[in-house]
């Protein structure tokens, strides 16, 4: 059975590029593209996704507030942070800190992106 | 990959866990402290004057000790202390995961040898500005990495040209995305590239051939290259200790003050345009 993911990323671009990656392995299914922090909790909720890539910066809700919310709602849910934006570093500690999982950095690297996502899911708890 | 911190490579490649990197990121948040913290507690600057020069700072690319002798609160000899003391207690990552027992020295050497030849990549090579421009080292950031990723995204070859003084706005049959850099440096970071080029990047960021060069998604694609360059170069301003945030990208070049021009940096590619803006 494929694990269910759900990506959250304000750029069209960056979200077909994740689904095209995902595309080549069929343990992973894209159950939902959200565009926003906020519109990434209402997803979250309704399609209970085994795993959430979301992005650090975005408009509306940021990467962080939606992982504060997503993990109040789950406190196991399994987030992986995508990072290209200022202060990297502090960012992505801050959510590590907060309870995400793994960062992964842009561009992207296929390779990467997989294994870190089969190693989150791997992961007990 | 990218330009990344040694401790961000580690945990992706699994040489470290997530917890164990929060460790030692906490050893090396207590020991590597700021400037101000150190003038502080050896009495040379109270709270109030170091928050003062901490708040100077964001509007200018100054060090702290350059803005603090600037405004009369701290003497060069008193700077240079400053200086050694922060550097004799300053802690690298792999120094704190030792310290930790989080890794043996023998994986950390091997390690930080895969990460200086991935990071290699992205050395910044010289960039020339017109004589007299101010933090050029620090603006040639965002130049120089606009070359190799483009390189390193959508496989082209861009050669990087001079800069120059110019007063003109991108011609409109570019596609044209700006983002601002505030904090330690403050400057306007401005890509243009032509359609087939645009449509090219959206191939390889968003995987699928455009419409026509006109699409949305040749737009959004564009920003969001420029949104990892400036990213990238983010990161390498933090690795060289400039706290530095970015603005989203948005569409369009920004409009010029009177009496203010732009730097532009043309990169010669072997078909298309690609162009650089940097405005202060």
């Amino acid at each position: 059975m494929s694990s269910r993911v759900l990506l959250v990323d304000d750029s069209v671009s960056v979200g077909r590029q994740l689904e095209r990656i995902l595309a080549d392995h069929p343990a992973y299914e894209v159950v939902g593209h959200a565009q926003n922090g906020a519109e990434a909790v209402k997803l979250f909720a309704s399609k209970k996704p085994e795993l959430i890539v979301l992005d650090i910066v975005m408009p509306v809700m940021d990467g962080l507030q939606a992982l504060r919310a997503i993990l109040s709602m789950d406190e196991n849910a399994r987030v992986v942070m995508v990072s290209s934006v200022g202060g990297v570093g502090e960012k992505a500690a801050e959510a590590l800190r907060l309870g995400a999982r793994a960062v992964i950095s842009k561009p992207f690297e296929p390779k990467e992106v997989i294994s870190t996502f089969d190693r989150v899911l791997a992961e007990e708890g | 990959m990218s330009v990344k911190f040694f401790g961000q490579f580690l945990l992706e490649r699994g040489a470290v866990s997530r917890t164990d990197l929060l460790k030692a990121i906490d050893l090396q948040q207590a020991r590597n402290r700021r400037l101000g913290e150190y003038a502080v507690r050896r009495g040379y600057l109270t709270e109030a004057q170091a928050e003062q020069v901490n708040q100077a700072q964001l509007s200018a690319d100054k060090f702290f000790g350059e803005i603090a002798i600037e405004m009369g609160l701290l003497e060069q000899g008193q700077v240079e202390e400053l200086l050694t003391l922060q550097q004799n207690d300053h802690i690298l990552i792999g120094e704190a995961l030792i310290t930790l027992k989080l890794i043996d020295s023998e994986r950390l050497e091997k390690e930080l040898a895969a990460f200086e030849q991935d990071q290699s990549r992205y050395v910044i090579d010289d960039v020339i500005f017109p004589p007299g421009t101010a933090h050029a080292s620090l603006l040639a950031v965002p130049v120089d990495l606009t070359a190799k990723l483009l390189r390193r995204i959508i496989g082209i070859q861009a050669k990087l040209g001079e800069g120059s003084l110019e007063t003109r706005s991108p011609v409109s049959r570019l596609v044209t995305v700006t983002t601002y850099f505030h904090g330690s440096l403050t400057c306007g970071y401005t890509l243009s590239i032509s359609k087939d080029i645009g449509s090219a990047v959206s191939q390889h960021i968003a995987g699928e051939a455009p419409a026509s060069p006109d699409s949305e998604i040749v737009i959004d694609s564009v920003k969001e290259l420029c949104n990892i360059i400036s990213g990238n170069a983010a990161a390498r301003y933090a690795q060289l200790g400039r706290k530095v945030e970015i603005s989203p990208p948005a569409e369009g070049a920004p409009t010029l003050d009177s009496g203010k021009t732009f730097v532009v940096f043309p990169l010669h590619v072997a078909e298309g345009a690609v162009e650089v803006r940097i405005s202060r």
